[in-house]
Order: structure tokens, then C-alpha cells, then sequence
């Protein structure tokens, strides 16, 4: 391939015509001290707060304290080869990040720059990392449902678009994993979702980006990674620029969910930065104003007014827990910013219930508007039963002789519980979970064995899918339940023809 | 900020403006700057001087004899002043006063500190009217120019001064311009 000189010599021309011969005038100051991913510089007396500022050997940093004759810089990049004595130059201009719609499909660091090979983003937008929360009148309440695809979710702690809902547990629980099925769930669902990791382990974060490419997600997914060997700031920036990425596709009235595993990390990378900036330490050794940290983060998650384009944020925030215990600093303070909590136990996850969700102190505070009609009827009284079965089940631990009323109830709440259960990343759509907590709250499943909820129930699906898909297609499109005699004689048709998988293994091994 | 030990950095201003004052008033701020450059030049001489006077294995009639030397043909303010720093252990921020002091009688004189870098050395005229141009744009009434010459920066002047860099030399331009190429 060759190019001509004159075309070649025309380019230059243009690109010359473009340059503008200006004297450039700087801001600068002396850096005093470095170490530790912090600068402290004299000079810079007009640095504003959040400025970017550049080193001599091209490094970025944030000006955080302004304080009488200096500046403390948090340094975003190299800084091994920053000296004392070094120059430092204002830019004017507050951190920003690429935003739009090349964004798709990548995975990006902290800074927007892509780190997953596949050559530079076609972006030539960008939005401030911080900016300001949607105000009361710029926001309208809760009202569309975001189908997680976890049974257990959907019907117990339901989420709507534009809520805020906290994932919490213990290490180990599946915190992650309900992020990312919830990811797989998006699917033509019309949203957009950023999964920022922070400080999560370099392979994990391939794996994950693996697993969502595998089932498709990465076509509507951005993953923001902030890895564990990167300078702290990375890690504390890393929301607030996943949050910017999410508001340019917010504003423009599209629909994002924005996942944050997790804030403790990020946490503690802020903890570390204020205790170098020489901030003074509170509880835990956090600073003074880490409740806003978050609570700023977390506010710019919203369901926008129709005035506005009728966009929406949905944030799911991770924390990790310490042995369980969450009134320790960060998660009290998490719970209280949130509209509601998904709480995991370790206990339960050991036990093979799976997701770990403790329906007890799982609650959501918005959601329940969102829920549709079909969804709201099979699931009211579910939390009450699975409450009032685990307080039994305690109870009759001892006993041998019961009623047949506590009997029943204790049939049902083990069913409760299995069909609450659900193998990884296989989310449901809404209908089929209609219906199988349907055949569950209306007595369908009493007579099959426990073992065999799980059979009976893909063998439910089967069915409708061949013999009864109009009757899905009505819970799907009106969002109610369809005629009842209906439904009730197509699960009558199944569960008669339903033959216990257990049962004929049985059989099979007594005639042997 | 917690309170914690200050620093020499710390205390230098509050030395540095008392100094000031008094020498105002006395109507001799010319005065105690000459002798101020008179003792930053020989500190700069003898870069031991501070190392012994500071020194925990040296007794104190010891440094007062040196100090009395030091302290010799000096008008009383400075040397009270030297004196004072001394007799509180803070002889050691004597150079940070004096920088403090300088940037005070200069900043009430109008005098702009600016650092020029050229590729050849500049003639009279040029700096003469470079220095009336700094003046004017740092809002001073006359500049003192340290000259630097670099031959790197191939053309055009660089002008240091206020915590700003003014570029104008050729090789940022050309540097920008090449940027600008590479960027498409």
C-alpha cells in the first residue's frame, strides 16, 4: 500500500492548518514529597478541588487537599520515577472518562483506557467522574420491575429499575454470582449493564468476563476492572467512573444496571489514601467522610422523570461481610444508603441452598411496586410461610408426634425451600417462575417427593412449553395470571403424568 | 490537620514577617536585606556552619563563639535575629527565614524573581525590555532575571516566575506540533 506524496503532503497541510502556534502558559508547583501513591506539592495556589494535575514524567494525579502552602495529589500511574523537586502542572480540567455507546462489550480500567486487547474505543465523548445526583423534582418513583431471573430474589426481596438493592454476605456466599446471573438475565431486556470490579483478582475477572461472553452478555455489558496491584486511587475512582459511564446512557433515557463488587474494598483503598493524605482517622480507621463516599456514589443511581427521557440506574453494591457480622462500620452504613438488602449466609450456602438468600433479613423497600400482577399473587404469602416453617422447624426438631395441620406446613416449607433453590447461571424468566410457585402455593407439588422438585419442576416448564405456551405467553405480556381453571387443569394434566424419577429407581432397584 | 511538632518549614514565616516588620518600621528593609544576602552567602561558603551549630556534640559556648563571629559587623536587628533563632534551637531554619524575608521585601518593592531560559545568551537591550514585559504581566514593578542558557530549547524564551511556566521556546512548539500530527 502506498500513498501518494501529494495526498500525503495535502494531510499535513490540513493538519498543520489546524495547529495553533499559542505560547503555553502553566500553572505549576514542586512536589515535596511523593511515596506511598501520594504527592504533596508546593505552588499551585489556584488548584481547584478534584483538579487533574500532570507530573513531569506524564503521570496524572488528583489535587485532594488543598491546604495553606500545599497540595496533597492522590498520583493515578507511575510514580516510582517522581522526584522531589519535580514539576507539576495544572491541566484545568476535573477527571473524566470516555462514555457512549463504544463503551459495549469492552473491559476498561478506572481511566476508560481498555485493557482487553481488542485495540482503542471509538469514543469521543467523555463525562466528569463525579457529578452531581438527579434532584427530587428530576426523579420518579420505582415502578418497572428488573427480573434478576433468581426465583428467590424475584419473588422475595424483587427489584425495580432504579432502585438501589445491597448485596451482602460473608466471603464465599455467592455475592458475585447473583451479580452476574442477574447480568445474564438482561438479555433483550433493553438494558445496558456495567459490572465494575474492584479490587477483585485479576483472574477472577477474566473468568467472569469469560462467562459473560460465553452466554452473550458481553454484547450489552461494560466491565470496569480496578485490580488489587493497581495504586489505591484506581480503586477508589473506580465506581464514580463506572456511575458516569452509566448516566450518559441514563440521560438519553436508556436503562442501565450498574453492579459494584464491592464497596468494602473500595472502602478500604479510601481509607488508605485519607490515612496518607494524613486525614484524621474514626471508626475503623475510616475518615471522617466516608459515609458520603458512598452515599454520593449510590444517589446517582435513579429512576429518571418522563420529562427527563424516563432513563434509570439500577445499582446492585456488593459488601463483603466479616463472619456475619453486619453492624460493623461499612455495611451499617451501606444498609442505611440502600433501598433494601440481600442478605447471604454462609450456613445456608454449606447446606446446599443455593443462592444462600436468608429470607429473614432480606428485605426490599421499593421493589414491591415493581413486581408484576401474576408475581405479587403466587408470592404474597411466601415470606410469611418460609418465616413461620423456619420457626417450626426448629421447634418439631425434637418432637415425633404432630398434627396434620404442622405436618402440612412442614411439607410445604421444605418444598418452599427446594424450589427456592437454582443451579448457576440458569436464570428463569418471569413466567416460569410464575409458574412453578404457583403449583407450589396452590398444593401442586405436596405429593412429590422433595428429591424430585427439582425434576418436576423442568419437567413443568417442558410441558407448558409444548402443551399450554399460550397460557406463558398471557403472564408474559399482560403480566397477570391467566384464567385459573385453565391453569389449574394443565398442572392437574402434568402432575398426573409426573413420574417421580426417585420413585422408579426405587422400584427398579426392589425388583432386582 | 492534627497538631503535630513544627516544623522548621513551619516557624520560618513567622520569623520571616516579624523581621519584616520591625525593619519597616525602622525604615531599613534595604539594609536588612543586604546583610541577609551577606549571611545567605556565607552559609552557602561554609555548608558546615549550620551542620555545627545544630550539632547535639558541640557546647553551646562553643557555638556562641562561632555565632559572635558570624554575628560581627551585622546590624542589630539581624544579628538579634540570628541570636533569637539560636537561643530557641531554631538556627537551623535561618535559610528558610531568609527566603521568606527576601520573598516579602521583594513582593512589597514590586520586584518579580523570574527564571529566563534562552538558546543564546540575551544582550542588554533584550533584557531590559524582557524584564519590563515580565514585570507587566506579573503585575511587579521591575524584574530580576536569572538567565539560563540551553541550547536544547533551540529557540524562543522560557520564562519561569510565580509558580508559572511561560513556553514559547521552539522546541515545545515543535513538540506540540508533532504531537498534533501523531494524534490523527
Amino acid at each position: 500500500m502506498s500513498m501518494k506524496t501529494e495526498e500525503l503532503s495535502a494531510l499535513i497541510k490540513q493538519q498543520l492548518a489546524n495547529y495553533q502556534d499559542d505560547l503555553s502558559v502553566d500553572e505549576v508547583g514542586t512536589v515535596t514529597y511523593v511515596g506511598d501513591g501520594i504527592a504533596r506539592a508546593q505552588g499551585l495556589e489556584n488548584a481547584m478541588a478534584n483538579e487533574l494535575l500532570q507530573f513531569s514524567n506524564g503521570s496524572y494525579g488528583m489535587a485532594q487537599n488543598l491546604e495553606t502552602d500545599d497540595v496533597g495529589i492522590i498520583i493515578l500511574g507511575e510514580f516510582d520515577n517522581i522526584r522531589e523537586g519535580d514539576q507539576v502542572k495544572r491541566t484545568g480540567r476535573i477527571m473524566e472518562v470516555p462514555v457512549g455507546d463504544g463503551m459495549i462489550g469492552r473491559v476498561v480500567n478506572a481511566l476508560g483506557q481498555p485493557v482487553d486487547g481488542m485495540g482503542p474505543i471509538a469514543s469521543d465523548k467523555t463525562r466528569p467522574i463525579e457529578s452531581p445526583a438527579p434532584g427530587v423534582m428530576q426523579r420518579q418513583s420505582v415502578f418497572e420491575p428488573l427480573q434478576t431471573g433468581l426465583k428467590a430474589i424475584d419473588s422475595l426481596v424483587p427489584i425495580g429499575r432504579g432502585q438501589r438493592e445491597l448485596i451482602i454476605g460473608d466471603r464465599k456466599t455467592g455475592k458475585t454470582s447473583i451479580a452476574i446471573d442477574t447480568i445474564l438475565n438482561q438479555k433483550g431486556q433493553n438494558m445496558i449493564c456495567i459490572y465494575v470490579a474492584i479490587g477483585q483478582k485479576e483472574s477472577t475477572v477474566r473468568t467472569q468476563v469469560e462467562t459473560l461472553r460465553k452466554y452473550g452478555a458481553m454484547d450489552y455489558t461494560i466491565v470496569l476492572t480496578a485490580g488489587p496491584s493497581e495504586p489505591a486511587p484506581m480503586l477508589y475512582i473506580a465506581p464514580y467512573a463506572g456511575s458516569a459511564m452509566g448516566e450518559e446512557f441514563m440521560y438519553n433515557g436508556k436503562h442501565v444496571l450498574i453492579i459494584f463488587d464491592d464497596l468494602s474494598k473500595q472502602a478500604t483503598s479510601y481509607r488508605e489514601i485519607s490515612l496518607l493524605l494524613r486525614r484524621p482517622p474514626g471508626r475503623e480507621a475510616y475518615p471522617g467522610d466516608i459515609f458520603y463516599t458512598h452515599s454520593r456514589l449510590l444517589e446517582r443511581s435513579a429512576k429518571l422523570s418522563d420529562a427527563l427521557g424516563g432513563g434509570s440506574m439500577t445499582a446492585l453494591p456488593v459488601i463483603e461481610t466479616q463472619a456475619g457480622d453486619l453492624s460493623a462500620y461499612i455495611p451499617t452504613n451501606v444498609i442505611s444508603i440502600t433501598d433494601g438488602q440481600i442478605f447471604l449466609q454462609s450456613d445456608l450456602f454449606y447446606a446446599g441452598t443455593r443462592p444462600a438468600i436468608d429470607a429473614g433479613s432480606s428485605v426490599s423497600r421499593v421493589g414491591g411496586d415493581a413486581q408484576i400482577k401474576a408475581m405479587k399473587k403466587v408470592a404474597g404469602t411466601l415470606r410469611l410461610d418460609l418465616a413461620s416453617f423456619r420457626e417450626l422447624e426448629a421447634f418439631t426438631q425434637f418432637g415425633s408426634d404432630l398434627d396434620a395441620a404442622t405436618q402440612a406446613k412442614l411439607n410445604r416449607g421444605r418444598r418452599t425451600v427446594e424450589v427456592l433453590k437454582q443451579p448457576l447461571h440458569q436464570p428463569l424468566p418471569v413466567e416460569k417462575q410464575v409458574l412453578i410457585l404457583y403449583a407450589l402455593t396452590h398444593g401442586f407439588l405436596d405429593p412429590v417427593p422433595v428429591d424430585d422438585i427439582a425434576s418436576f419442576e423442568s419437567g413443568l416448564f417442558d410441558y407448558f412449553d409444548s402443551n399450554a405456551a399460550d397460557l406463558e405467553k398471557t403472564i408474559a405480556t399482560t403480566g397477570d395470571l391467566p384464567d385459573t381453571d385453565k391453569l389449574d387443569a394443565a398442572m392437574k394434566a402434568f402432575a398426573a403424568g409426573f413420574q417421580a424419577p426417585s420413585a422408579t429407581s426405587n422400584t427398579t432397584a426392589a425388583t432386582n | 490537620m492534627i497538631p503535630m511538632a513544627l516544623t522548621n518549614r513551619d516557624v520560618a514565616p513567622r520569623y520571616g514577617r516579624s523581621t519584616f516588620e520591625v525593619a519597616q518600621s525602622q525604615q531599613g528593609e534595604q539594609q536588612t536585606f543586604d546583610e541577609l544576602a551577606q549571611v545567605q552567602s556565607v552559609l552557602a561558603d561554609n555548608p558546615q556552619l549550620l551542620q555545627v551549630l545544630e550539632a547535639a556534640n558541640v557546647s553551646p559556648e562553643d557555638k556562641q563563639k562561632l555565632l559572635d563571629n558570624v554575628k560581627q559587623a551585622l546590624s542589630p536587628l539581624v544579628s538579634n535575629l540570628i541570636q533569637m533563632l539560636f537561643d530557641y534551637g531554631r538556627i537551623g531554619a535561618l535559610p528558610l527565614v531568609i527566603t521568606d524575608y527576601n520573598a516579602r521585601f521583594k513582593a512589597a518593592q514590586g520586584i518579580i524573581d523570574a527564571t529566563v531560559t534562552t538558546a543564546v545568551t540575551l544582550s542588554d537591550a533584550q533584557v531590559e525590555s524582557l524584564g519590563q514585559a515580565i514585570a507587566t504581566r506579573f503585575g511587579g514593578k521591575t524584574a530580576q532575571l536569572q538567565q539560563i542558557v540551553d541550547p536544547t530549547v533551540l529557540g524562543g524564551v522560557k520564562i519561569m516566575s510565580q509558580n508559572q511556566i511561560i513556553d514559547g521556546t521552539v522546541s515545545t512548539k515543535l513538540k506540540k506540533l508533532s504531537a498534533a500530527l501523531l494524534a490523527e
